[in-house]
């Protein structure tokens, strides 16, 4: 036969075999994940018999996500000049989940804020202005071995725990220890994902992981005035910020809480039934009812450093008295126009009592603002830096659908008002880029967008994270200078996946014709 | 126990489960059996490690397009273009279109009846399909045959992962069955098998009596190389930082402990 003729029989061939999973793989996810049902099973029986509900997270965060997570940890990224920053899987972290009966994972997910965005994206989307959120990627691996894609539901903003959901599933119902059984002294086992010993033969880019084991004592359980548990403590020699997301059972198997810091031989927990209290807030938000709202940021002053506290305001003597009651948040951000500026709260305040609770932890301080409801005016009980004597501040919360969404739209307005950045004001955050990135990006060089704040002129506009601003009006950008002020109107050649196209940026108080 | 059950018993071992306590006493004394449990082991990570090609989510799309522009055109310009054109490969590509073109159609009828329309659920012991599993389980094929459910249907919920995959294979009769039995996946037409995917724990050796059965472990790839970049500081002097590629609980992404405390902001609850 002649050799043309192979040469078409093996692509034909090719061909058919690839139409075939091509198919079946259509079949398969779509972009709007599949409501439960009725016919979900439970998963078979784990290989953990003794810790049936720790299961391992995998959250993969791309190039563009981690400059994001660098911008709102505060850090100024210079021009960009290495191109593995572009890799899908850039960073990847590692925790533990605790899975509930009805199918949802909690997770302690360091990165959680990055999965927060996609919510908005979702919120804001609208026929005429359809926005696609930007795509989660987390794996759970179940303890049977099962590793499975899962999609992240919400963030309590109080305790840092995310949800996740593997939709069609539900998990063998693991039993929560009781409070009044909890007693100093006990032994507690702690477990979460660590890697195990390196294997060889591995490509460079494999390893295994196990989960580990720590065994410690309950050395102290932190009451709030109404008697519920608001913090444990347990003391192990071998802790390390490793174990933190971890979860902590009791000798029976039944959970007692989750790690939510350590400090050298000492870890604090979020105890089960905060746990809980936390998932019920996000489900809350699910249902669309609506949460009395602050709008501040902060943590638990046990879980803070001296550093920490001088760099919002405090003096060294002052914040160790402080910290050694061990009880309170600090705030650590108050965006203008929120309930929390109004009543004249401002970075470094210390809360220590609402109304008449005790704040003990970040959790308690949540579970407080809870009961006081979003409607009636409240009474902060409050210490400052240039004035350590308690003092009472009247705080009117306001209600949100969703505080944590509410706080990230605070935040944005803040700083498009308050930058001098012109992109910024515009709901863009970008970094120039070297040519050997833009090289990569199929551009001459430009800004790389890193966000684009929803509700935003850039968000209007179209703009997407990932695009590159090569030219404003017609003029290319220079490698580190930003124009100091950019015209009402202005236009943007973008390069968008190798694509070239040019977008028209409207300020927000210029009406669009 | 002899040598020869010892090496049956590690042959059909599947990829998670432990062998036995008394093969694992077996391979304690026996180094020929122990390169060969080495052996087999090595033999299944190197298959784990295969790479399943997959057609882009637009293939269906792209190929009914050229079709249809191939048959408006009437002409055999389609897919010809670069070979020499020629009696024997006109006809024989015609027919494999006509075959390919007959395939999808007979593929699409079954999924709109079969799937269409229907809340994906996982029926019976199936569990859902693995989109993002590094690794196959190798096949084994001599195991009984054991009746799998009439009902199929793929449970396949969630949004793809960018390096999502579905691994289908064509058998026949009942060694398809079996090998789908086998698999924990079940026999959805005469020429699939959606296969459910092996656990990824997979037991490194054998289990040391001394340590705890439960500790197993599994495999996972991830970018390891730290990425170095460049921070500005507060007075705008440049510093080279590394950021971990795979972190650990609350472990901080930076490599150096002071890079957190010069430029970064710490975690923090919302109220």
């Amino acid at each position: 036969m002649h050799a043309s003729s192979h040469k078409l029989l093996l692509a034909l061939a090719s061909l058919a075999i690839a139409c075939l999973p091509a198919r079946a793989q259509q079949s398969g996810p779509t972009n709007t994940p599949a409501a439960p049902t009725a016919e979900t099973k439970q998963v078979s029986a784990p290989l953990r018999p003794d810790a049936p509900q720790v299961n391992t997270v995998l959250h993969r965060i791309n190039g563009i996500k981690m400059l994001d997570l660098l911008r709102r940890k505060g850090a100024k990224v210079a021009p960009l000049d290495d191109e593995s920053l572009m890799a899908d899987d850039m960073h990847t972290n590692i925790t533990a989940g605790l899975s509930l009966e009805d199918g949802t994972i909690v997770a302690r997910l360091p990165q959680a804020e990055l999965e927060v965005p996609s919510l908005l994206y979702t919120m804001y989307s609208t026929k005429a202005a359809p926005h696609t959120p930007p795509q989660s990627n987390l794996l759970i691996v179940q303890s049977n071995g099962q590793q499975l894609p899962a999609t992240f539901i919400g963030l309590d903003g109080g305790t840092g725990l995310s949800l996740l959901r593997i939709y069609g599933l539900t998990f063998a119902p693991a039993q929560d220890a009781k409070e009044e059984t909890l007693t100093v002294g006990q032994r507690v086992r702690l477990l979460s994902p660590a890697r195990a010993p390196q294997v060889e033969g591995l490509a460079p880019d494999q390893f295994f992981l196990n989960i580990s084991e720590l065994e410690g004592k309950l050395t102290e359980i932190a009451r709030a005035t109404s008697g519920h548990v608001t913090r444990l403590t347990v003391s192990s020699d071998k802790l390390s910020q490793v174990m933190v997301g971890g979860i902590a059972l009791n000798e029976a198997g039944e959970t007692i809480g989750m790690v939510e810091s350590s400090n050298g031989n000492e870890a604090y927990l979020i105890p089960v039934a905060a746990v809980r209290r936390a998932v019920n807030r996000i489900r809350l938000r699910l249902e669309r009812k609506p949460q009395p709202w602050l709008g501040a940021r902060g943590s638990s002053l046990f879980a803070t450093s001296l550093e920490q506290m001088m760099t919002v305001g405090w003096d060294r003597n002052n914040a160790s008295r402080l910290m050694n009651l061990r009880e309170g948040v600090v705030l650590t951000s108050v965006p203008p126009q929120t309930p929390a500026w109004f009543a004249n709260l401002r970075v470094g305040d210390v809360v220590t009592r609402v109304n008449t609770g005790e704040v003990k932890s970040a959790e308690d301080f949540s579970s407080l603002l809870k009961e006081a409801g979003g409607r009636t005016p409240v009474s902060f009980t409050v210490v400052r830096p240039d004035r350590p004597t308690p003092q009472v501040v009247k705080v009117k919360l306001r209600e949100s659908l969703n505080p944590v969404l509410e706080m990230e739209a605070a935040e944005a307005r803040a700083a498009r008002l308050q930058s001098r950045d012109p992109f910024v004001a515009r709901g863009l955050e970008t970094l120039f880029i070297k040519p050997k990135v833009a090289h990569r990006l199929y551009s001459r060089g430009g800004l790389l967008v890193t966000f684009v704040h929803p509700e935003s002129a850039a968000w209007r506009a179209g703009l997407l994270a990932g695009d590159v601003i090569e030219s404003v009006d017609g003029r290319l950008l220079s490698e580190t200078a930003l124009p100091a002020a950019l015209p009402a109107k202005i236009s943007l050649g973008v390069i968008r996946q190798a694509q070239k196209m040019e977008v028209k940026l409207v300020a927000d108080n210029v009406k669009q014709r | 126990m002899s040598c020869k059950d010892c090496r049956v018993e590690i042959e059909e071992i599947e990829q998670g489960q432990s062998l036995s306590a008394a093969t694992g006493a077996h391979l304690a004394a026996c180094a020929e059996c122990r390169a060969f449990r080495d052996e087999r082991l090595a033999l299944r990570q190197m298959i784990a490690g295969l790479e399943v090609v997959t057609a882009p989510a637009d293939f269906d799309f792209r190929l009914r397009a050229r079709i249809a522009a191939a048959k408006s055109a009437g002409d055999s310009r389609f897919a010809l273009s670069r070979f020499t054109p020629g009696a024997w490969s006109m006809a024989l590509a015609a027919s494999f279109v006509l075959l390919v073109a007959l395939g999808l159609v007979v593929n699409q009828a079954w999924f709109s009846t079969s799937t269409d329309n229907k809340p994906l659920a996982i029926v019976g012991n199936a569990a859902p399909l693995n989109i993002a599993a590094p690794t196959f389980a190798p096949v084994l094929n001599n195991e009984p045959k054991t009746k799998t459910p009439s009902v199929v249907e793929v449970n396949h919920p969630q949004p793809a992962l960018a390096n999502s995959r579905v691994e289908t294979a064509r058998r026949g009769g009942e060694a398809r069955e079996a090998v789908a039995n086998r698999s924990g996946s079940e026999v959805v037409d005469n020429d699939f098998i959606v296969r459910r995917p092996p656990p990824i724990y997979t037991p490194l050796g054998i289990p040391d009596p001394s340590a705890q059965p439960t500790t197993l472990s599994i495999p996972v790839q991830a970018q390891m190389k730290p990425t170095t970049i460049m921070l500005n500081d507060r007075q705008a002097r440049p510093h080279n930082v590394s950021l971990r590629s795979v972190t650990f609980g609350g472990q901080d992404v930076f490599e150096q402990d002071d890079a957190q405390k010069m430029f970064v902001k710490t975690a923090q609850s919302i109220w």
